[in-house]
């Protein structure tokens, strides 16, 4: 039995990376960093560039040494927006300009001792020459023969009339003062056009990345130098980061928001497990009669009200209308009343034709025959017989429904004012909170993937006629 | 087999004719098509009524703010029959007046004066669309992936298996709502959001069948002819397993409606069209102010047809294959 | 023990069903007198309706889509088709008991097989010591250890083991009738023998009497006194077993015995009866064999013939004089 519960343990490990990747992709390769969405468009680069620091979302994707980096606007270049006297906005993005000097102003201060890169895509050059320059703390890296020192500047010629179009990179290393630290452009003979400038910072390793980021946060396993000397492997337990919109912490939220999701979503399980299941031993006992028939109608009928509707209704009728329970709130017992009752209603549908099916299907398994040729009554077939074969589907069923404990109650919470992990999911949507809603998601995953282990394992236990190998 | 026995048999026909031929004499399930089939022409409506204002760069009618028609009740609660401005009409007179006082504003109207009638026909157009793009989505990638899984088993069914066991983890409705928020409020949300969870179960389901059919005679003979794989599944296999996406598309066509329903309520659905949703998410606050009609056109709009396609695919499915039963 | 002694009489037993595409006979005006202690055999392919015969003796078809459309099923001259629930309930398992074909699904899955042997007991006898009771009835059936078989779940035995058990159920309080509901068919050939000689021997020392129903015509030569041959929901003919093998006289019957294969005529044709069973919805008028009868004459097509008594034997065939 041990064997079987590790191999199908480790069986899990490749479903959890799964779902790591998935997770990751869709946040972060897709999704990007949601910094401009969560913080709105009047806020300084550096603000944002700090909420990327903060989520890991400055860094490679997956391996690379180069990242992009706020503290220059690209777009704004291409757009026209660095307001430069001598140079105008071309069609089709970059800009024309003319003989002169052009500073490339970053928006906040480069990081110290840190390598950047420039690069820069020219157009049709003509007979211009462009000549890159920097001061302050900060000296070339990279192919050092093209640069000059000339008045306490860095010069480096980029372009000399002649081509067409083409592109230079520049790599410079900032010091240990990087508040002095200014780049720019000298354009003479003619006027240039340049389509495209970014910066880009290297990276001291190429792992550190947004996805190694993550795995870090997930498996917060590190290298520590023991006080004894030597080294040894310290868990500094999961951290999901921080939320952006209430500035806690992500697994802090999240454990506070267990309580009243459980409160709320255990009793709508067990009663709705027990109503599901009592409701289909009727059937089946009145199986073939216009009692199975009604119910078969009633649940198809419950199945296609929207949720929604079982919300709204119960919240006009029974707690505004009659006044029976209370609408809104988390403060007593009796404000779980009626999302209990909502939960349970909306999902008896689906309910009592699953396990009437399951009935059923037992119903007319041999076995039942030879129970009545035995002599067992109604009775004994339908509790007895019945019920205990129908009980391995209807357990690993419900193992494996556990997890919905966890999100099915996503709108109960939020239209009733718990503040479960539903309530704090769909807050994260509306808010674009990626850290929580990664985590929320994340976590019922990994939920649902135990709950599968714990399926099989309740299987093993409850069949007998399966083999553990 | 002699003659004798193959007159006992019931003539020969083709599996889609047989099945057919069952549904045909299911009352329910005809009703249900017919119901099916009046949402397809109000969709369709909805969608040249949509068009023709937008190619007339129009306000349409279900957006046409109207302050000093707001709150109307229905229709056929405002007496259209009696009513003072009837008073010295003729009878004939009375008769077609309330007929056109039926006809203005049938279902009532909203707190803006627009027409409810109006907004949930463009509901069902909104509510077909999700349903058919979503679709769209699953079934080719829930299909292909199936087959192959199916078909050629060993790493490329680990792999596609990994896959959408992978998917199937990932809290459904969280899912959606995420792969909406990354995605952006909309219609494409609600489009990817659904349509990339939708195809797991169809996948699973395909998969399953082509592994049966693999190993039927006429697959080795169609081996054994010498034709490509990709031939065999989609010409071969693949008609043969083809029910299954039928039931599966009847049955999660409501799935989708109903999804897009709560995905519109929650604010990061629909924006600016009137989904059945946003119609609800309205309607809730005038609720309390006993203004029901706008509530109970939309939540009845959803209510028929999702009924309507879960009865039909309850029946389609017992008609095409009675092996697959009913599941979670 | 009296052979003539009547214990189960069955009249004009009639069991339709009502499907979806039209009415099944599945069992048309059966009749049979079953002695006490004997056993007969009933015999016919499949989808004659010998199952559906068999059920109906203890009231066991499945009502809906089935029901009784006519007939008494008389066992020690009480009606089992009028009986009330709870008396239908003390007769099964207990005067009638049941071996079905395949005990692999007929055992219930998730009882252990102790279980399964006390409940039988539980049911109908007070005052027993149940695990003696059980531990017995497992010896009785030849089931080496009874004592750790008794402990285990059905699927960790052999299909063989697993009918022992199911006949050691059947006969768990001792009925009057047992009946044997192709008890072989799932089983590997050296195993059929054994679970036969099995019956032979218990139907010897128990004195119950024992309706095996077969399609194997082969296997009930030894066992049954009197064979029942059943075609389209009716018996055709019947008669003791010897006298019906050697001179068989319906042309099903006939082409029965022609298609039993025999270890002597290898390399002879083995003839069988052309044509397959007739669509249960669609009899023929008349004699229900006629379509496949190679002696059908214009009076087979249009009347169906009735039960012809000659001494010990019936006979269900308007012309078997002249065949």
């Amino acid at each position: 039995m041990w064997g079987y519960v590790v191999r199908r343990t480790l069986q899990m490990i490749p479903t959890v990376l799964g779902v790591i990747l998935i997770t990751f992709v869709l946040f972060n390769v897709v999704g990007g960093s949601p910094a401009a969405m969560t913080l709105g468009r009047h806020v300084s680069p550096r603000m944002l560039e700090e909420f990327d620091e903060l989520r890991g979302f400055n860094k490679p994707l997956i391996f690379g040494w180069w990242t992009g980096t706020r503290a220059w606007d690209a777009a704004a270049f291409r757009r026209g927006g660095m307001h430069w006297p001598g140079a105008a906005a071309a069609d089709g993005g970059g800009q024309r300009m003319a003989p002169g000097e052009y500073e490339l102003r970053t928006a906040f201060e480069l990081l110290p001792e840190t390598v950047y890169r420039w690069d820069i895509s020219f157009m049709e050059g003509g007979g211009a020459e462009v000549e890159f320059f920097c001061r302050g703390d900060v000296v070339p890296a990279g192919r050092t023969s093209e640069w000059r020192r000339v008045d306490g500047e860095w010069r480096r010629v980029l372009w000399r009339g002649g081509r067409s179009a083409g592109r230079a990179k520049v790599t410079v290393r900032v010091g240990a003062e990087p508040a002095g630290v200014l780049a720019g452009l000298r354009v003479r003979k003619a006027s240039v056009m340049i389509r495209d400038i970014r910066l880009a910072r290297r990276m001291e390793h190429p792992w550190d990345s947004q996805f190694i980021f993550y795995l870090r946060q997930l498996f917060p396993l590190e290298l520590v130098h023991g006080a004894g000397g030597g080294w040894r492997l310290a868990w500094k337990g999961v951290d999901f980061g921080v939320s952006y919109a209430t500035n806690q912490r992500v697994s802090r939220m999240l454990r506070d928001g267990i309580i009243p999701s459980l409160t709320l979503t255990v009793p709508i399980f067990f009663i709705g497990l027990m109503s599901g299941i009592s409701l289909a031993l009727v059937c089946a006992y009145f199986r073939d009669t216009w009692i199975d028939r009604f119910f078969v109608v009633f649940s198809v009928a419950l199945m296609s009200i929207n949720y929604l509707v079982w919300i709204v209704a119960g919240q006009y009728l029974l707690g505004y209308r009659l006044g029976w329970f209370p609408v809104w709130g988390y403060e007593s017992w009796r404000y779980l009343l009626l999302p209990v009752l909502v939960g349970v209603i909306s999902g008896l549908g689906v309910d009592i034709r699953f396990y009437r099916t399951i009935m059923l299907d037992e119903m007319y398994k041999d076995y039942v025959r030879t129970a009545l040729a035995k002599g067992v009554g109604g009775a004994g077939i339908l509790f007895r017989h019945v019920l205990k074969n129908a009980m391995i589907p209807v357990v690993t069923n419900t193992v494996i429904a556990i997890p919905f404990l966890y999100t099915g109650s996503l709108l109960l919470e939020s239209f009733f004012g718990i503040p479960g992990l539903g309530y704090i999911g769909v807050n994260a949507v509306n808010s674009s909170d990626v850290d929580v809603l990664r985590a929320v998601v994340f976590i019922g995953a990994v939920l649902y993937v135990v709950a599968n282990l714990l399926t099989d394992i309740c299987y093993a236990l409850v069949d007998p006629r399966v083999k553990i190998r | 087999m002699n003659t004798e026995s193959v007159e006992s048999l019931p003539e020969s026909m083709t599996l889609w004719q047989d099945a057919w031929r069952r549904l045909r004499r299911r009352r329910l399930a005809m009703v249900c098509l017919a119901v099916v089939g009046l949402y397809t022409l109000a969709a369709m409506y909805g969608e040249c009524v949509y068009w023709w204002y937008r190619l007339h760069d129009e306000t349409p009618p279900y957006k046409r703010v109207n302050l000093a028609e707001q709150y109307q009740p229905p229709s056929f609660l405002r007496s259209p029959f009696g009513g003072r401005e009837t008073g010295r009409m003729s009878s004939l007179e009375r008769f077609l007046h309330g007929l056109k006082a039926l006809g203005h504003h049938p279902l009532g109207t909203d707190g803006l004066g627009r027409d409810v009638l109006q907004r949930v026909i463009q509901g069902t157009r909104i509510a077909y669309q999700v349903g058919i793009v979503t679709s769209l989505i699953a079934i080719p990638i829930g299909v292909v992936l199936g087959c192959l899984a199916g078909y050629f088993g060993g790493r490329v069914d680990d792999f596609i298996v990994w896959l959408y066991s992978t998917f199937a983890c990932i809290p459904g409705l969280l899912f959606i709502l995420a792969i909406a928020m990354v995605v952006g409020k909309g219609l494409l949300g609600v489009y990817l959001g659904i349509g990339l969870t939708m195809w797991v179960g169809l996948c699973r389901l395909i998969r399953g069948e082509v592994i049966k059919h693999k190993e039927r005679p006429y697959v080795t003979a169609a081996r054994a002819l010498g034709l490509g794989h990709f031939r065999i599944i989609f010409r071969h296999i693949l008609p043969n397993v083809f029910h299954v996406v039928i039931v599966t598309f009847t049955l999660r066509f409501p799935y989708a409606i109903g999804t897009e329903v709560i995905m519109s309520f929650l604010g990061i659905g629909v924006q600016g069209e009137p989904s059945w949703g946003i119609m609800i998410s309205n309607a809730r606050l005038r609720l309390w102010h006993g203004v029901w009609w706008e509530m109970a056109a939309a939540t009845a709009a959803i209510f028929g047809i999702v009924l309507a396609f879960n009865l039909l695919g309850d029946a389609l499915r017992d008609a095409l294959d009675p092996r697959l039963r009913t599941g979670r | 023990m009296a052979l003539s002694e009547e214990l189960l009489r069955v009249e004009d037993l009639r069991v339709y069903f009502s499907t979806e595409r039209g009415l099944v006979r599945a069992v048309d005006g059966v009749g049979f007198v079953l002695p006490k202690g004997a056993t007969y055999a009933l015999v016919g392919e499949s989808g004659c309706g010998k199952s559906v015969t068999a059920l109906a003796l203890a009231r066991l078809v499945d009502e809906p889509p089935g029901y009784y459309a006519g007939g008494r099923v008389l066992l020690r001259g009480r009606n089992v088709l009028e009986m009330e629930e709870g008396e239908l309930r003390r007769l099964r398992g207990n005067e009638i008991s049941y071996v079905f074909q395949e005990p692999a699904v007929s055992l219930n899955p998730v009882f252990r097989i102790g279980y399964q042997l006390a409940e039988a007991i539980r049911l109908h006898r007070r005052g027993v010591n149940v695990r003696e009771e059980v531990l017995a009835l497992l010896k009785m059936v030849g089931l080496p250890d009874a004592e750790s078989k008794m402990k285990e779940y059905p699927h960790r035995l052999s299909g063989g083991m697993q009918q022992r058990v199911m006949i050691a159920m059947a006969l768990a309080c001792r009925p009057a009738v047992l009946v044997a509901d192709e008890p072989t068919t799932a089983l590997d050939v050296t195993i059929q023998a054994q679970i036969l000689e099995l019956l032979a021997r218990l139907q010897r020392e128990l004195g119950m009497a024992v309706l095996l129903i077969t399609h194997n015509l082969g296997l009930v030569a030894d066992l049954a006194e009197r064979l029942l041959v059943m075609y389209a929901g009716r018996i055709v003919e019947a008669g003791p077993t010897l006298d019906l093998l050697r001179g068989p006289r319906h042309p099903y019957t006939r082409g029965l015995l022609a298609a039993v294969p025999r270890l002597r005529s290898v390399g002879g044709e083995v003839r069988g009866i052309r044509g397959s069973v007739p669509n249960p919805l669609r009899l023929p008028e008349g004699c229900k064999f006629h379509p496949r009868c190679p002696f059908a004459s214009d009076i087979c097509r249009r009347v169906e013939p009735e039960d012809e008594w000659d001494g010990e034997r019936v006979v269900r065939c308007h012309r078997w004089r002249e065949i």
